[in-house]
């Protein structure tokens, strides 16, 4: 009788949603463990590259562990075979992937397993390789975004439609802006390196 | 030249000994260095990745329709370039236990 009434509990699990900025990959891991402490694990998230970073949590089982560790790798796996073997050299080493799918170049990996290694990562260079990932993909935003622009700033010239202008230099601005701030944060702690 | 790092060295010297997939890699190089050597999954799919680029190892022809993980073998190239390294790494070692050995002679004087 006990059993079904847990049961229950856990088919009609509370979620909670969040929005939050990061440009600091270990902030961003320390702040999902902060969640998993307060009680929710985290069960889904955006793949960042033009929102902010969304995240679905739900409220974590009182018989989970109480602390869980959250790694976050930043890698563009281009096919879905690649995506597969990585899943599983991970899962392999005791690391659970979250993102479902191989579009995510943000790859958040979780572990509550004591044998677990300590880290996804064994060497200093390689945190150093995943800050110089995440800029290439910045850049790669910010010259999407400038070529958007001139693109509209083209269709403006030709078609003398003013709306398309606001939405091209928007796009282009905010966009641009965000992709270099980013990049410039990431570069800081990319020459914190060796 | 560019000198192996720690890992590439290990995965190399790993692949030399039997072709084996990501995870099978890890675990072999834990078990022959009993604990002393323990590769992270991240680490260990850049190494993959760069030893790729470089044509240091290869990947084995899945069979069609297989599910198996990917298998990684070392190239001709790959061993050369390990085996050079074996060779910097034994001269450090002798000219390290020449100087230590006369260090202590020194001291024991």
């Amino acid at each position: 009788m006990k059993n079904k009434r847990s049961d229950q509990k856990s088919t009609q699990k509370l979620t909670k949603k969040a929005t939050k900025k990061f440009t600091n990959f270990k902030a961003e891991e320390q702040w999902l463990e902060s969640m998993f402490r307060e009680g929710w694990a985290l069960s889904g998230y955006g793949s960042e590259e033009w929102d902010d970073h969304t995240y679905r949590f739900e409220a974590a089982n009182p018989e989970e562990a109480h602390s869980r560790k959250y790694r976050i790798d930043y890698r563009l796996l281009k096919r879905k075979e690649d995506f597969e073997d990585y899943r599983s050299l991970f899962e392999d080493a005791g690391w659970q992937n979250l993102a479902k799918s191989a579009r995510y170049a943000k790859h958040i990996f979780w572990t509550d397993r004591e044998d677990a290694a300590s880290d996804i990562f064994s060497e200093d260079d390689s945190y150093k390789q995943r800050e110089k990932r995440k800029m290439k993909a910045c850049l790669t935003n910010v010259a999407s975004c400038f070529i958007g622009f001139l693109i509209c700033t083209a269709l403006y010239v030709w078609f003398k439609y003013p709306g398309v202008m606001y939405a091209g230099t928007a796009i282009g601005l905010i966009g641009g802006l965000k992709g270099l701030f980013d990049y410039s944060k990431h570069r800081r702690i990319y020459r914190t390196f060796p | 030249m560019q000198q192996l790092s720690e890992s590439t060295y290990l995965v190399l010297l790993a692949l030399r000994q039997e072709a084996s997939h990501g995870y099978g890699i890890i675990k072999r190089i834990e078990e022959v260095s009993e604990g002393t050597f323990l590769l992270a999954p991240g680490t260990l799919y850049g190494v993959l990745n760069n030893l790729q680029k470089q044509k240091l190892i290869e990947t084995v022809e899945r069979e069609r329709g297989s599910r198996n993980k990917t298998t990684y073998r070392i190239t001709a190239e790959g061993e050369r370039v390990l085996s050079t390294e074996i060779d910097r790494i034994r001269r450090l070692i002798r000219f390290t236990e020449k100087t230590w050995i006369k260090k202590e002679r020194q001291d024991e004087e």
